[in-house]
């Protein structure tokens, strides 16, 4: 009972602590991203495709959590 | 994990914590273990099963949440935006749609049906609208035409910016690539209908026909010998090293396509379903009826967001495969040629 519930409180906070390491990375490619652009806006598009495929990566993380927790339930 | 939660204590819990008119928000906990014992329950219509009769199953197809004769004491956030499949099932009822110890065994029998009639459907649609609306002519095109060319020029310039000219034959596969992945990314829009990419069976399928589309073709073109010695890597000495991650890194890379579109479309279908599902109990805390026939719809706004990532999704999907494609390509000093053109 108590170990099932814990279980219960685990899966979202696991998502959760994902998400937050995901999200300073998307964070930290998007600033990148934004004060290349500022300096260099001939190159626009490529720093983009770069920053969005960066942004995928890492996305990805938070993504597995979240489908190992609903493996793991 | 599953030896820790059998599912006959957990069906005795249950039933222990809901008996008593508990308040909702116990209740809703207790619907959150529901699932905890691997029985995936794949309706979104799925009802109580410690209260469910076999016979009141042909009831619920009317009610968005499944109510028997008698009302159901407490509401159960659905899984899955109710689609057709799921009705169907509802309706049609299967045969192993049937109780035991109290719970509904494993409730799709058709987890197939939908993605497969969701792809076959939208694909219809795509030849419809192919077959009626364009009449594609070189002296006098129509708009709709000129969008559509403007559209994918501009996808075949993004692939070929990535692939560089020598990967020009690989652009189709590219662009069959994203526009198949976008349809069926935004199948949750219609109603009805699911995304087919939020079931693994799809991506994963997606994933390997990459996999080996990519290495089918290096082989082709740069021979058998090229593509070992790329596995093998670059010094020789280093190889009994190198050869096992590089061989393990290619192995991942379809497990990472796949399991990334997976979960993003997932998450995004199960986005909908939860703030469905709270626009429902929403009114039911209100009106305090268990089982309203309308709720609020919350998840309207995420629709847009839907849109968003799907495209986003495809987009990376294609992106990657064009990537993959262009790192086992056979390099030569024509891709520094190009560079040393585009800094001049």
């Amino acid at each position: 009972m108590e170990l099932s519930q814990l279980f219960l409180l685990g899966y979202p906070l696991g998502i959760g602590l994902a998400a937050i390491g995901s999200g300073i990375g998307i964070g930290l490619a998007a600033l990148g991203a934004t004060g290349a652009m500022g300096r260099q806006p001939e190159v626009l598009n490529k720093i983009q495709l770069a920053m969005i495929i960066a942004c995928a990566f890492a996305e990805a993380l938070t993504i597995y959590v979240f489908i190992t927790v609903f493996i793991a339930q | 994990m599953n030896e820790l939660t059998h599912p006959e204590t957990l069906a005795a819990e249950i039933a222990a914590q809901s008996r008593p008119q508990a308040e909702r928000s116990e209740v809703l906990v207790a619907a959150g273990d529901n699932g905890d014992h691997g029985h995936e329950e794949e309706a979104g219509l799925a009802p109580d099963g410690d209260h469910q009769q076999d016979e009141d199953a042909a009831h619920d197809g009317q009610v968005a949440h499944g109510e028997g004769d008698h009302m159901p004491d407490h509401y159960i956030m659905p899984h899955e935006i109710p689609n057709l499949a799921t009705w169907v099932e509802v309706l049609v009822k299967p045969k192993n749609y049937e109780l035991h110890d109290g719970h509904r065994a494993h409730p799709s029998s058709a987890w197939f049906i939908n993605p497969i009639f969701s792809i076959s459907f939208m694909l219809l649609i795509v030849y419809v609208l192919r077959k009626t609306m364009t009449r594609p002519s070189v002296k006098q095109p129509n708009k709709l035409q000129v969008a559509v060319e403007l559209l994918l020029g501009g996808l075949r310039d993004f692939f070929l910016n990535i692939l560089g000219p020598r990967g020009e034959k690989f652009i189709p596969y590219c662009m069959a690539l994203f526009l198949f992945i976008w349809i069926n990314n935004v199948g949750v829009l219609i109603p009805g209908l699911k995304s087919p990419s939020s079931r693994f069976q799809l991506t994963v399928g997606l994933g390997l026909l990459t996999f080996f589309y990519v290495h089918f073709n290096t082989i082709k073109e740069g021979g058998f010998k090229n593509w070992f010695m790329h596995l093998v890597g670059e010094p020789l000495w280093l190889s009994w090293l190198l050869f096992p991650l590089h061989v393990m890194g290619e192995l991942i890379k379809p497990v990472s396509l796949s399991v990334r579109l997976f979960g993003n479309i997932f998450g995004e279908d199960k986005l909908l379903a939860v703030f469905l599902g709270l626009g429902i109990l929403i009114v039911a805390v209100i009106s305090g009826d268990a089982t309203p026939p309308v709720g609020i719809p919350l998840h309207l706004p995420f629709f847009f967001l839907v849109l968003l990532l799907s495209t986003i999704q495809a987009m990376v999907f294609s992106l990657l495969a064009a990537i993959y494609i262009a790192l086992l390509l056979p390099h030569d000093h024509e891709e520094e040629h190009e560079r040393e053109h585009g800094h001049a």
